[in-house]
């Protein structure tokens, strides 16, 4: 392992709004449980189409309006993260930036106002919007990349903290439970309406989640006064595969490369890696593609490291998948803890890496890659290591 | 070594001819797609990006209201007829990444790719595009920014020695504003 320098970057706060509640803990003890929860909603979402289950954040008020739903819970995730990492210090810090990554944003509201908010900028003002009922001085940016949405927001954000640009980022992903965003899903025949099961031989599609997950990162020679570390964020990989509006490209070749950038930027090897928060969508082509790359980078190191996907247990969260992984790695090296892969009962022939299977599993995992993968063909991989003093138990 | 703009180019609306542009789903696309990818083949040309690898080039797409004419479409036939009323076909057009994936596979860039959105002007385009380059992603990155009236401009930034080797001559020297 290499040696802490002090431009590492560190997470020091996080905020969490979650179909298993709104603390890392409730969170870490969803995910162990083997269980997930889902909620059946009717045509408040979706119209035309009653009784989805679905995976609902379960510490959510009751919304009016999309706006008012993705606004709360994205003003909570943040300020949760900033009252975790000790907001009583923010005033001395000069240079702040807040990225949103979120795939669908705040579409759905264009529906509830029947399509009559037409006016420049509403769309895409999501990161302002977040910004300013958070009561933040500080930039705003939101990338709106799909699935992959909330891990380019932290690979953003640290490449942001590496250059000295900014002192203090808060970043992570968020997405509603959106009724454009089934009715599409619906429609692509990707959704399973038994719940997702990845890496499953049974497997037909995505379970819809929600949730919002925010991290504030900082760069090391900023936190070695504050014992609230969760980890460091050594690496981050980002590569588009140019190949379909839709589709991964079936040779993987290019979420490889993703994997591979995040491994060299972090200067360590990947026999060091211990565990893979896989994308793992519970599509049929998705999961066999990323089982095949897995096997293929890692080569003979891939029977020695444990996979698991969160997917089963919250859904599809969205922009917010990749923040949720990272928080799946936060969780594994605070409590040495693997969770398993909800849902999962039939080895797939065709998914064969390691993957956590029935129950969780016991290991000390210091280095966690957590894969992110979208539509439109960005792939985001970003490398968690454990903080072998401070991590927050 | 410096970043350099190597190319910009301007299109706009009024000047672009929809039924002139020429794309295997054009019939999928929405206008504001169509001009994306109608800029970054002429930024692509002007900066001979064939001579380039695929790996090496990256892409913003910056707006402020992007996709909308997209999704009023698809609200509007999901108020009608519910899901069945959806095209499967046009559900990625509601998403700011799908502009981007039809940049990317226009061109062949592998690099970072990234739709940056704002209500404001956004200065993260520049930045996000140069911190890339910074930090070894790629060598280059085109940035294609469409305001609300669908009016377009692009600009091409990349390493000074990578436009050197291409015997293209750097236009604006970039000096990193805190």
């Amino acid at each position: 392992m290499n040696k802490p320098d002090k431009h590492d970057v560190c997470v020091s706060g996080v905020g969490i709004v979650s179909a298993f509640g709104d603390t890392l803990e409730y969170f870490i003890k969803g995910m162990n449980s083997n269980k997930s929860d889902f909620t059946y909603i009717s045509d408040e979402y979706i119209l035309k189409n009653n009784q989805i289950p679905v995976l609902k954040s379960s510490c959510q008020p009751e919304s009016k309006t999309p706006e008012d739903r993705i606004l709360s819970m994205g003003n909570k995730a943040i300020h949760d993260a900033l009252k975790d990492r000790n907001s009583d210090c923010l005033p001395s810090i000069d240079r702040i930036c807040l990225i949103i990554g979120s795939g669908m944003g705040l579409i759905d509201q264009y529906y509830y106002d029947g399509n009559k908010y037409n006016e420049s900028g509403y769309f895409y003002s999501l990161a302002e919007k977040l910004s300013e009922i958070s009561k933040l001085n500080c930039e705003a940016v939101y990338i709106g990349n799909a699935c992959s949405a909330g891990s380019q927001a932290i690979s953003y954000g640290m490449d942001l903290l590496k250059s000295e640009r900014y002192d203090l980022v808060i970043a992570g992903g968020i997405d509603i439970l959106s009724q454009a965003a089934y009715a599409g899903f619906l429609r692509l025949n990707a959704i399973d309406l038994d719940g997702c099961k990845p890496f499953d031989r049974r497997r037909k599609g995505i379970a819809i989640g929600e949730g919002a997950v925010f991290y504030t990162l900082e760069r090391r020679e900023n936190v070695e006064f504050n014992e609230n570390i969760y980890c460091s964020l050594t690496g981050s990989g980002v590569t588009c595969d140019a190949y379909h509006i839709v589709q991964m490209d079936p040779d993987g070749k290019e979420a490889i490369r993703a994997m591979d950038q995040a491994l060299s930027f972090s200067g360590l090897k990947k026999e060091a890696i211990d565990l893979i928060v896989a994308h793992g969508t519970g599509t049929a082509q998705n999961d066999k593609i990323e089982s095949q790359m897995i096997n293929q980078y890692f080569a003979d190191h891939a029977s020695e490291l444990y996979v698991t996907a969160p997917k089963g247990a919250i859904g599809h969260t969205g922009g917010a998948s990749g923040a949720f992984g990272v928080l799946v790695a936060i969780g594994a090296f605070s409590t040495g803890i693997i969770p398993p892969i909800c849902n999962f009962e039939e080895p797939d022939p065709e998914c064969n890496v390691s993957i956590v299977l029935e129950s969780s599993i016991k290991h000390d995992i210091k280095l966690a890659m957590v894969n992110a993968f979208a539509f439109g063909g960005t792939n985001v991989v970003v490398l968690c290591k454990k903080e072998e003093s401070g991590v927050v138990q | 070594m410096s970043n350099v703009i190597t190319a910009w180019d301007y299109l706009f609306e009024k000047n672009f001819d929809e039924q002139a542009f020429e794309h295997r789903d054009s019939r999928l696309m929405g206008k504001h797609t169509k001009i994306a990818v109608s800029m970054a083949r002429k930024l692509y040309t002007k900066v001979k990006g064939d001579e380039l690898k695929s790996e090496d080039i990256g892409i913003v797409l910056s707006g402020n209201i992007g996709v909308i004419e997209s999704i009023m479409e698809y609200n509007l036939a999901l108020k009608e007829k519910g899901y069945v009323g959806v095209n499967p076909s046009k559900f990625p057009n509601i998403m700011s990444a799908t502009p981007l994936s039809r940049i990317a596979i226009e061109i062949g860039a592998k690099g970072p790719c990234v739709p940056l959105l704002s209500s404001k002007i956004n200065k993260h385009a520049l930045m996000y595009a140069c911190e890339q380059i910074t930090a070894g992603r790629c060598q280059a990155m085109m940035l294609i920014h469409i305001t609300k009236r669908n009016d377009c401009f692009g600009c091409f930034i990349e390493e000074e020695h990578s436009c050197q080797k291409r015997g293209i001559k750097p236009r604006l020297i970039y000096k990193r504003i805190s």
